[in-house]
């Protein structure tokens, strides 16, 4: 081995490639770029603005913080919601008006005061929700004209009333609290914000409300097809938003007590500055709490720092104004290329040089054309049988791609009929002690039929771990399963990073992408045994019940794992060096082993797996048709022993008939060949092999 | 400057280092007419058509054979040590390349003269042939460095040392008309002091001027390699092709650390690179869209070899095509010739010639 190749291959095993795509396939990243925004921003202002970590200019800040994220909260609402209130400043400057005259003129109660500026507030949001949601009037135009509307009501209350607010102070001492008053060294009115924040962020991200706006703000016609009533969504957020300004608006008039005529002008500029700039979509659909905040605390601290930096007002609107454009066009940028980003950079092939191949020029491997003129079960009907079983009534089970367990009847297995149907592509089975039969299926999990056809789950998470960016509690793609003497059901996991029609990226990446599981039926409980496995494929408990043998494909090599006896808990390299792509492997009359070969090892792709940059570029640049991929138009069956020796092969040169054969099953004399793409299943006569032979019974023993 | 271009380009993808491949389409559209084409023989490795009035001579390895035109009987005409890389007939003689050695005529008046290539004194890798008149032949070379039966190796290595001969019968001397060139794969002549030669790594046909020997392209940008061209009978031409262009392969010329260590380290039928003929063996290389679905492999996968003869118009513009396509067997169509109302189509992938009738008597 060279230097060149021993730093090639240390640098993809200390370098996780990988974990770039996953970082980018986060929610949170959304966020990333407004953080490392604010970070900047303090960081600039921090050395700019004398006292800029005074207390009092924090105190001054989270204060006038309540108000301004109570207005972006709601406007992030309508926004999430696919619309836009551009009236929000209005209203706040009416509900603070009814606030000042409440409380300062007619001296009412806090909660008196509070209910009937909320209230205000809530009609002005009705009123652009019953046109924008109810009557689907464009929401930037409706908006716009209730900020008129709303400014000329004040306009024409204002006047009127400026002198007795002014002249008249309020009684209530709990509203004063609520203006001036510190808790922890905080304003009353930031855990008043914060208290709401924090429920809106949970109603946003972990309630049906919540889901609902967000699916309406993402895909108006899909929310109304999945059956959300769009139109009492879309009104109920307007409603949210002004009650919000309502609620900022009173806490303003608690704390200055007083207004002018301006009052709340420009205020939705500074809000859609604050919404847009922490990231929450202009589309809608997107956006959080947290992001919200953000953009509030931004727009906040380059206001007050041009403030105290003495810039006068009209330049810092003009700041403003800039900074909302720039953050208009990142988003927009970020949204459109976001996908393209992630597709550029999640493939991320690594070195897997494989050991050479097992000599197919002479020995048990010699191609032959054994499977060339089989019998045939299925032709045209069968789509997408990964794998087949038996039960000991002779009916041969396997698989379709609608999501069916098909059952064929002996003797000559033409007619079927659909025994469960579940849902997701049915890949290995394997049936238990009682008759019921597990069976793992690609994107759900493991799954559980009786012998009546009743579905249920047996489990579709596992343990998350610990170094993983992905969260890998969900499984992606079980692939095959087994079962223990004791019940225990042991599947692998061909791949974490892929969704199954995904998986030839699988191949161009050959890491060890995949695990091996253990459920448990006694306790319910899903265990990951073991991870990094390359493409783990087919599973197959030994003989004795100790032990499981299972397939690594992108690997080329069969493993033994131990769960019993002394070498419990133990990993062996059984088989190394393949010629083709091991698949699933099953029990043999003669106590070897089935083993499938999906396809054959090229000279052309082996050395692609010692260059990954050449994979990565490929898979960047290529289209996926001309991808370079392991040749699996040819179907080959090959049968080992306990230790390892290959012992027969049986091929379909050029695949004619049984290009990638997924798996294979020996039933009473017969060998039954599957292929998860092939439009039928082979049948072999194996004469000298046991006539009587029922896989099933070297499980569980024949039947009394 | 164009360092900075050049690197740019190759992040980017764009400019030299875009690896787009033309579509097929227009009079380009892909069809089955040569898998439908009936076989008029099977010979092994079979190439380089001639007519004659008395039979289709074609060459099988070393040897020339003569076929006759009703009963296709095969009759050896001459062996050589070497394999035989171009033939071109006329004026009752045959023009023989032999390849690594040169040019031998076969017949007629000037029969034995030999024009010994090693020496250099004519091409040493014929690729092709073409009677200018009865004293004047003219001859491309792929390589000089490469044999014919090397032109994989050659399109790999980016090979840029293909040449036009003209060699006079009469005094035997041979002159160099044109070098650098990527691969000359055909040649045919026009009636005027211009010739048409395939300049195949390049996916163009030149323009070439006898007397100056300038070259212009007249048709590029195919997507395809092309091969030998034969003059049709009522004005236009043949073009044969080595194979369609692949993404993956323009990708791969471009990759220079695989490309090389492929080249060095893997046996070449299992290259991921063009070929005459594809999916003989279990190591050849596979491609995504090449995975048989319910048993059916789609023609219009991507593929490494294919079956392409274009008729064009006599100033070089493609009037229509004949195909056999990733599910067919007639690829690695490089030669052809016409006779009467039929082509004949060497489809050396499938060792068979084609006849494709009554196509030579419309347009």
């Amino acid at each position: 081995m060279s230097l060149a190749e021993n730093l090639v291959r240390f640098r993809y095993r200390v370098l996780p490639d990988h974990a770039l795509g996953e970082i980018l396939n986060k929610k949170w990243v959304d966020s990333a770029i407004p953080f490392f925004a604010l970070v900047l921003e303090i960081a600039i202002f921090g050395i700019l603005v004398d006292r800029f970590f005074a207390l009092g200019t924090l105190s001054n800040l989270s204060a006038q913080a309540a108000e301004l994220g109570l207005v972006v909260l709601g406007l992030a609402i309508v926004m999430i919601s696919g619309g836009i209130d551009l009236s929000v400043g209005s209203t706040f400057a009416l509900t603070a008006t009814t606030a000042l005259y409440l409380m300062n003129v007619a001296g009412l109660s806090l909660p008196e005061g509070l209910a009937c500026t909320l209230l205000v507030g809530a009609v002005c949001g009705a009123i652009n929700g019953l046109m924008v949601g109810i009557l689907r009037m464009r929401a930037f135009l409706t908006t716009l004209v209730t900020l008129i509307i709303y400014r000329s009501i004040f306009d024409l209350v204002f006047p009127q009333i400026s002198t007795d607010i002014v002249m008249n102070y309020p009684t209530s001492a709990a509203y004063e609290t609520l203006g001036i008053g510190l808790v922890w060294g905080m304003p009353v009115s930031f855990l008043v914000m914060a208290a709401v924040a924090l429920v809106l962020h949970i109603v946003l991200s972990r309630s049906r409300y919540g889901w609902r706006i967000l699916a309406v703000g993402g895909a108006r016609r899909s929310a109304h097809n999945a059956g959300i009533n769009v139109r009492w969504t879309v009104f109920s957020a307007y409603v949210l938003c002004s009650t919000l300004v309502g609620l900022a608006a009173f806490l303003f008039s608690a704390r200055i007590g007083s207004a002018a005529s301006d009052l709340g002008a420009g205020l939705e500029l500074q809000a859609l500055t604050a919404t847009v700039l922490g990231g929450i979509a202009l589309g809608g659909g997107r956006g959080s709490v947290a992001k919200a905040l953000m953009g509030t605390v931004f727009v906040l601290i380059l206001s007050n720092s041009l403030l105290s930096l003495a810039i006068p007002g009209p330049v810092n609107d003009l700041l403003l104004g800039l900074v909302l454009v720039a953050a208009v066009f990142l988003d927009v940028r970020w949204v459109k290329n976001r996908h393209k980003l992630l597709r550029a950079v999640y493939i991320s092939p690594t070195f897997n040089k494989l050991p050479p191949a097992t000599s197919t020029e002479e020995g048990p491997l010699k191609p032959n054309d054994r499977l060339r003129n089989v019998g045939v079960i299925g032709l045209g009907i069968l789509d997408g049988a990964e794998d087949v079983i038996f039960d000991r009534d002779d009916n041969l089970y396997t698989g379709s791609r609608h999501g069916d367990i098909l059952r064929w009847f002996p003797p000559d297995y033409t007619r079927h009929e659909v025994f469960a149907h579940i849902g997701g592509a049915p890949m290995g089975m394997v049936f238990d002690k009682e008759g019921n039969m597990a069976v793992c299926v690609g994107g759900m999990g493991l799954y559980q039929i009786t012998p009546r056809g009743e579905v249920s789950l047996l489990t579709a998470e596992t343990n998350r771990s610990w170094t993983s960016v992905a969260d890998d509690s969900v499984m992606k793609l079980a692939d095959d399963c087994d079962i223990l003497p004791d019940g225990r059901i042991i599947f692998s996991e061909a791949t974490v990073r892929f969704e199954m029609h995904d998986w030839y990226a699988d191949a161009l990446e050959s890491r060890g992408n995949g695990r091996l599981i253990c459920y448990d039926p006694k306790t319910k409980s899903t265990r990951t045994i073991l991870n990094n496995l390359v493409f783990p494929n087919g599973v197959c408990t030994s003989y004795d019940g100790e032990s499981v043998l299972f397939a690594e494909s992108w690997a080329c090599r069969i493993n033994r794992y131990y769960f019993a006896g002394p070498k419990k808990g133990k990993l062996e390299r059984v088989i190394e060096g393949l010629p083709g792509y091991p698949d699933n492997i099953n029990r043999a009359s003669d106590g070897t082993y089935w083993l499938a070969l999906m396809g054959s090892r090229t000279p052309a792709l082996d050395l692609s797996l010692e260059i990954p940059g050449f994979r990565r570029r490929m898979a960047r640049r290529v289209s996926e048709d001309a991808w370079l991929m392991p040749n699996l138009n040819t179907g080959c069956v090959l049968k080992f022993n306990e230790k390892g020796e290959i012992l027969e092969s049986l091929w379909d040169l050029g695949g004619q008939k049984h290009p990638m054969i997924t798996s294979m099953r020996e039933h009473k004399g017969t060998l039954y060949l599957c292929g998860i793409f092939n439009n039928r299943m082979g049948t072999l006569d194996l004469p000298d092999a046991d006539q009587d032979w029922c896989g099933v019974d070297t499980y569980w023993g024949k039947p009394a | 400057m164009n360092a900075i271009r050049r690197f740019f380009d190759n992040r980017l993808g764009r400019g030299d280092a875009a690896i787009t491949v033309p579509i097929l389409d227009g009079p380009l559209m892909p069809n089955a007419l040569l898998d439908e084409a009936a076989t008029f023989a099977a010979i092994p490795d079979v190439d380089n058509l001639a007519a004659t009035e008395k039979g289709l001579v074609c060459s099988s390895g070393n040897k020339v054979l003569k076929l006759g035109w009703a009963d296709s009987g095969e009759k050896t005409l001459v062996e050589f040590s070497a394999p035989v890389s171009a033939i071109a007939g006329g004026k009752g003689m045959l023009a023989i390349g032999i390849d690594g050695e040169g040019v031998i005529l076969h017949g007629g008046e000037h029969d034995g003269k030999r024009f010994d290539g090693a020496s250099g004194n004519g091409p040493r890798h014929p690729t092709a042939l073409a009677f200018l008149d009865g004293t004047t032949l003219l001859a491309t070379e792929g390589s000089s460095e490469r044999k014919a039966a090397d032109w994989r190796r050659d399109l790999m290595e980016k090979g840029r040392s293909g040449a036009v001969w003209r060699l006079d019968l009469a005094t035997g001397k041979a002159s160099r008309i044109l070098g650098g060139l990527g691969w000359a794969g055909g040649v045919a002549t026009t009636g005027s002091q211009r010739i048409w030669v395939a300049e195949s790594w390049r996916h163009r046909i030149l323009s070439v001027d006898l007397q100056t020997g300038k070259s212009e392209p007249v048709l590029d940008h195919l997507p395809a390699y092309p091969a030998r061209i034969a003059p049709a009978v009522n004005a236009g031409y043949w073009v044969s092709f080595y194979s369609v262009r692949n993404q993956l392969v323009e990708f791969i010329l471009r990759e220079d650390v695989y490309r090389n260590r492929m080249l060095a380290e893997v046996p070449e039928p299992f290259w991921m690179a063009p070929s005459l003929s594809s999916g003989n063996s279990f190591r050849e290389p596979m491609q995504g869209s090449q995975l048989k679905q319910m048993g059916v492999l789609k023609p219009y996968a991507v593929t490494r070899s294919y079956g392409l003869v274009v008729q064009c118009d006599p100033q070089m513009r493609p009037i229509r095509s004949f195909h056999s396509r990733a599910d067919g067997q007639a690829h690695g169509c490089v030669a052809l010739c016409e006779h009467g109302d039929a082509l004949y189509v060497a489809a050396r992938g499938a060792s068979r010639i084609l006849r494709l009738d009554d196509v030579a008597r419309e347009v």
